[in-house]
């Protein structure tokens, strides 16, 4: 499974460099320049971790579509690896590649705003965001194109999260998309904290998922015949 | 013999149950592959070839039917541990060709020094050493399929199954497998090859299987296939060849086909007519001839099939 995750890390090196890259230089002028008010280091750490959201969403949308298309997937599936450990594989390279983003955005925000403390709850919960928007993309991804699958995925991370606000509650942490989008975008904000329970509800959501993931995709036909 | 590869009664259907367009692959389909031998699977493009190749190798699920591989049903992960497979256009990473190579064996489990001596091995075996070091990106398609054949071929499978695998070679390229397939023949593993060239199985198989719109239509060695046992090429001298409505060869002997059963009576009259039969042998056809008379016969598909 390790070795499938490395190998998709390398395979998404160019979109994750350029997202780095765009990460490092928006916030590495901000820290450099030092002049600039607290406002613009958490605006740029809020849509950095929007950005870093939507990447991880569409790279699990397309890690199945795209090793089916380019057919590399058949000499590794006519290997001895299961399905469900191919797909893990995969969702673990696109965690890894999270877990990259991530990092970089604690260095540069640490390096920002010298406000270590609270920066790592946040690097924390994006991962623990990031991993729901990928499952949930992968496991709509087991059926539907990769476009489809992001928006089915948005829509009903969306709905998820119009619920969790109407109910209200113990709901925001049950239903938890809405919760930690929320703490993403009012991060820094008086009084921000961690939502720990929201936090274990969507690491169980995304279980659920990808155990669903795994039963479609080790029933489905990986490789139509070119004949 | 013990079959290594057995599909049973197998059924594919491509379509869903709401699909205008569905395309009948293959229809009760059944061919077994015996230890030890190269099976040759020929058919026209759209024959049904490579989806039983994904069916065995678990890519695909059959409609209806069932296959085993290795004593195990189709699609078993650990069974494929003991497979090597090279699919039809082989697309790989692009990285070095003995970093692919390593990349593959381990996914099938093999660990350093087994899995170094193992890439060294297979990249000698397959003429790939000077290059091991180039991004298989770069490499032309005959390159390519060697280092397809490499991952193929690095877990030292029991049972190869190699679709169209001398597609992009040259004729140099192709000897070299061609003499590969017969070294892993004689240490005893069986192979399953699909490939248009009707040469190369002819030159290596066993028994070759002649597959049409989705069904078995021949299967034989190689010697049974070639061989018409209905007709029979009679060598004389001393006759007309008018009469025998055969024709002269150079050495002045004359030559005519009869059916088997007129054979006897044939080389009668040949002695009545004061001529002497030099030879008697069964009519050998080209495999192209066979190839081409069986998925030329075949029905045409049902339609909405």
């Amino acid at each position: 499974m390790f070795l499938i995750a490395v190998n998709f890390v390398r395979e998404q090196r160019w979109p994750l460099i350029t997202l780095l890259l765009y990460v490092v230089v928006f916030g590495g002028g901000i820290a450099l320049t030092g002049g600039q008010s607290e406002d613009d280091t958490l605006f740029m750490l809020r849509s950095t971790s929007i950005y870093g959201l939507a990447f991880t969403g569409l790279l699990a949308a397309s890690a199945i579509n795209n090793e089916c298309r380019t057919r590399r997937i058949l000499a590794v599936l006519s290997k001895g690896l299961e399905r469900g450990k191919y797909l893990g594989g995969l969702l673990l390279g696109a965690m890894i590649a999270s877990a990259v983003y991530c990092a970089t955005i604690f260095a540069v925000g640490a390096l920002a705003t010298h406000k270590v403390g609270i920066l790592l709850p946040f690097a924390l919960m994006l991962m623990v965001l990031f991993l729901l928007a990928a499952t949930v993309a992968m496991a709509f991804s087991t059926v539907f194109h990769p476009l489809l699958a992001s928006a089915s995925a948005a829509f009903l991370l969306g709905a998820e999260g119009i619920a969790a606000r109407a109910l209200g509650g113990v709901w925001l942490d049950i239903l938890p998309a809405w919760t930690l989008v929320d703490r993403a975008v009012n991060f820094g904000a008086p009084g921000w904290h961690l939502p720990w329970a929201a936090c274990a509800w969507a690491i169980l959501q995304a279980a659920i998922f990808w155990a669903l993931a795994t039963a479609i995709f080790s029933r489905r036909d990986i490789a139509v015949a070119i004949e | 013999m013990t079959p290594v590869l057995e599909f049973d009664r197998i059924t594919k259907r491509y379509g869903g149950p709401f699909s205008s367009r569905k395309v009948m692959a293959l229809d009760d389909f059944s061919l077994t592959v015996n230890q030890g031998e190269i099976l040759g699977f020929l058919g026209p493009n759209g024959a049904g070839k490579t989806t039983a190749i994904h069916l065995a190798m678990g890519f695909m699920r059959p409609t209806a039917g069932a296959g085993h591989m290795l004593g195990k049903p189709f699609g078993d992960a650990p069974t494929r541990r003991r497979i090597g497979f090279l699919a039809e256009n082989v697309a790989l990473y692009h990285r070095k060709a003995a970093k692919v190579v390593r990349f593959y064996g381990a996914l099938n489990g093999l660990r350093d020094p087994q899995l170094a001596r193992a890439v060294r091995d297979v990249l000698d075996t397959l003429e790939l050493n000077e290059v091991r070091d180039r991004n298989v990106g770069k490499f032309s398609r005959g390159m390519m399929q060697r280092v397809g054949l490499a991952q193929a071929l690095v877990n030292d499978p029991e049972l190869l199954v190699l679709d169209e695998p001398t597609s992009a070679l040259d004729p140099l390229g192709r000897v070299a497998v061609r003499e590969l397939l017969l070294r892993a023949r004689a240490s005893g593993k069986t192979i399953f090859l699909s490939s248009h060239l009707l040469s190369e199985i002819e030159s290596v198989c066993d028994r070759i299987a002649i597959v049409s719109r989705g069904r078995v239509v021949r299967i034989g060695t190689t010697g049974e296939l070639l061989e018409r046992a209905d007709l029979s090429e009679i060598v004389a001298r001393g006759i007309e060849a008018a009469s025998f409505a055969g024709d002269v060869n150079e050495e002045g002997l004359v030559r005519f086909r009869v059916f088997a059963a007129q054979q006897r009576s044939a080389i009668e009259r040949v002695w009545t007519s004061g001529g002497e039969v030099v030879r008697v042998n069964p009519v050998r056809r080209t495999l192209e001839e066979i190839f081409l008379e069986l998925t030329s016969k075949s029905e045409p598909p049902k339609p909405g099939a």
